[in-house]
């Protein structure tokens, strides 16, 4: 019975509508795979070769050591590399096997921070509870053994700093600076500061860095008059025991925005933000940069190498990371590692672009005169990668050899 | 290693299925007789080798940088006669690269095949063609793909038999304009062992 009233009622629809509701499967699913090819193809890159990218890879063979972990400082002495992981590793400029640095005789430590002035290192060591226990000062003579290096502390950092800021305080980093040798730190209250070493005992950087809520970010020197330091919401400026807050105007003050510092040492210091802008300082004012708007940028580095066409290196990223190269004389960005330092995409998509940028950096030394190397450290991320690639510019030819794991 | 992982359960899944289709087997026998309407799904698991890769002018990409890896697929097919079926197939499929990359392939197209024997074995030469989705380092491209394939199988009841199939998969990678120099031709051997279900 209720099949022939369900029978009446399908023959008593008008011929139109029954033809209609028979097509509707087809044109939702014409228009669902219509989408789906439009999206699909929307995603890609007509620029982009998959199996010649591909063909481009090189194995790269790196230290255990740089895998799952980051690379977060790193210093040279005329005869050997230095990198801030847990601990220092180092290698000989000459040689490529990578060890663990013992410091003031021992190799059981945590470092939380490593510093060089191209002569000397200097290591804040604590204990593997990162329990501060004082900064030592190296110096390499020869050899690889424990006793290649001499130790002494700088001062009495520990005893200095507790202090100011009370005995639960841990090292954020270390830098030397133009001959002046700097301490961030916070403590348990999240009160973050900065110090240096006035020659005779650590003493605090300035009253507008000491006990501020910001986490300090970097240090740099103008190559003129003062020394900028930022933390992620404002930009300080002046002179060590003397560093206040910049008031020029326009300048990128933001809460929790800034990301990078860097100076070219003839004046002009560039800063980095979360959105996308580099501001730039420059005879007394700061402009802004669009490098690539809503995009959360990174450590910076002015690349002067060639010399015809310096750039701005910009670490980068959220979900995809890496770095991104801003020629500022064209206002040109490249990204994805096309041209410049980066010799082949597949490489630099390989290496690089898993992992956040923690900092460019040059030695002071260069130990092959025809060439200049530049090492990018990168924080822990895929476990298929390394912590630590370099890339050797060949000063005759104008050419980089391409990223290579450490 | 969780690609490993993948592979080795997507084995196990297909050893598994073929062992209880053997097992229903031997609680008892059917004739099996293939006719228009015929339908079966196979799943399908295996190997996938990279064979060669031919640059835009015919010329010999080496090396490919690609390693041996895995691959997955579910096919449908309906027959058409005693002898032909159509049908479609859906697969993913992954290699490795010697950068430790992962290009990941995942083809959709429409099949036909000529389906030969009897019971207990059927043999068939298939052919597969539509669409593949590539993917390595957050970079996609959809490029058309040819298979050309030969299979073994062997009933193992009246539902189902085990499977066993090689394919030459054919990869054309076609870039417009000005890019068309990074036009590629890529080669690769799947081979594979499935469990067929037919209705």
């Amino acid at each position: 019975m209720h099949e022939h009233i369900a029978g009446l009622a399908e023959n008593s629809l008008p011929k139109a509508r029954k033809a209609k509701s028979g097509r509707t499967p087809h044109a939702v699913g014409l228009i669902a795979a219509a989408t789906f090819i439009l999206l699909a193809f929307s995603g890609c890159d007509n620029t982009f070769s998959v199996f010649q990218s591909i063909s481009q890879e090189e194995k790269q063979i790196g230290a255990d050591l740089f895998k799952n972990t980051a690379a977060r400082a790193m210093a040279d002495d005329s005869s050997n590399y230095y990198v801030l992981l847990g601990q220092v590793v180092w290698r000989p400029k000459s040689g490529d096997s990578w060890d663990v640095l013992s410091v003031n005789g021992s190799t059981d430590y945590f470092a939380a921070g490593l510093a060089g002035d191209g002569t000397k290192i200097y290591v804040a060591k604590a204990d593997i509870n990162n329990i501060f226990d004082g900064i030592y000062e190296g110096t390499y003579t020869s050899g690889s053994s424990a006793d290649a290096w001499t130790w002494s502390p700088v001062g009495d950092a520990k005893s200095d700093i507790e202090t100011d800021v009370g005995s639960d305080f841990y090292v954020d980093w270390i830098k030397y600076v133009n001959d002046t040798f700097f301490v961030a730190v916070h403590n348990d209250s999240s009160k973050y500061s900065l110090f240096y070493y006035n020659g005779a005992s650590f003493v605090s950087a300035g009253a507008a860095v000491s006990g501020i809520d910001a986490p300090l970010v970097d240090i740099v020197y103008d190559g003129s008059s003062s020394y900028w330091l930022i933390s992620d919401s404002k930009v300080y400026k002046g002179t060590p025991g003397a560093l206040a807050e910049d008031s020029t105007a326009s300048n990128p003050d933001y809460d929790h925005y800034l990301l990078g510092i860097a100076s070219d040492g003839a004046g002009r210091v560039i800063v980095s933000r979360r959105d996308g802008y580099v501001y730039s300082y420059d005879s007394g004012a700061w402009t802004s940069i669009t490098v690539k708007s809503s995009t959360k940028l990174g450590p910076l580095f002015f690349l002067t190498l060639p010399a015809s066409t310096p750039r701005i290196l910009v670490g980068k990223g959220v979900s995809s990371y890496g770095y991104m190269e801003y020629n500022e004389s064209t206002s040109t960005l490249k990204e994805n590692g096309k041209d410049f330092v980066s010799t082949s995409q597949s490489i630099y998509y390989s290496t690089i672009t898993s992992k956040q940028v923690q900092a460019f950096w040059q030695p002071v030394h260069e130990y092959d005169a025809t060439k200049i190397t530049l090492f990018i450290l990168l924080a822990s991320g895929s476990t298929d990668t390394y912590a630590l690639y370099r890339n050797d510019y060949t000063i005759s030819t104008e050419s980089w050899s391409g990223w290579t794991a450490e | 290693m969780s690609k490993k992982l993948l592979a080795v359960t997507v084995l196990i899944a297909s050893l598994s299925a073929l062992t209880l289709g053997a097992q229903e087997q031997a609680s008892g026998s059917s004739v099996i007789t293939r006719k228009k309407g015929d339908q079966s799904i196979t799943i399908l698991a295996g190997g996938f080798i990279p064979l060669f890769v031919l640059d835009n002018t015919g010329a010999l990409i080496s090396p490919s940088n690609m390693y041996p890896g895995a691959s997955f697929g579910v096919q449908y097919r309906y027959m058409l006669g005693k002898s032909i079926g159509i049908g479609g197939s859906i697969a993913g499929s992954f290699v490795t690269t010697v950068g430790g990359g992962t290009l990941f392939l995942a083809p959709i197209g429409v099949t036909a095949a000529w389906v030969a024997g009897g019971e207990p074995m059927e043999y068939e030469v298939s052919t597969e063609l539509g669409m593949n989705i590539m993917r390595i380092y957050g970079n996609g491209l959809i490029e058309p793909y040819a298979k050309l394939g030969a299979g073994l199988s062997r009933y193992v009841s009246s539902s189902w038999s085990i499977d066993t199939k090689v394919s030459w998969c054919f990869i054309p990678e076609i870039h417009l304009g000005t890019y068309s120099s990074l036009n590629s031709y890529a080669n690769f051997l799947e081979f594979s062992i499935g469990a067929i279900y037919h209705f």
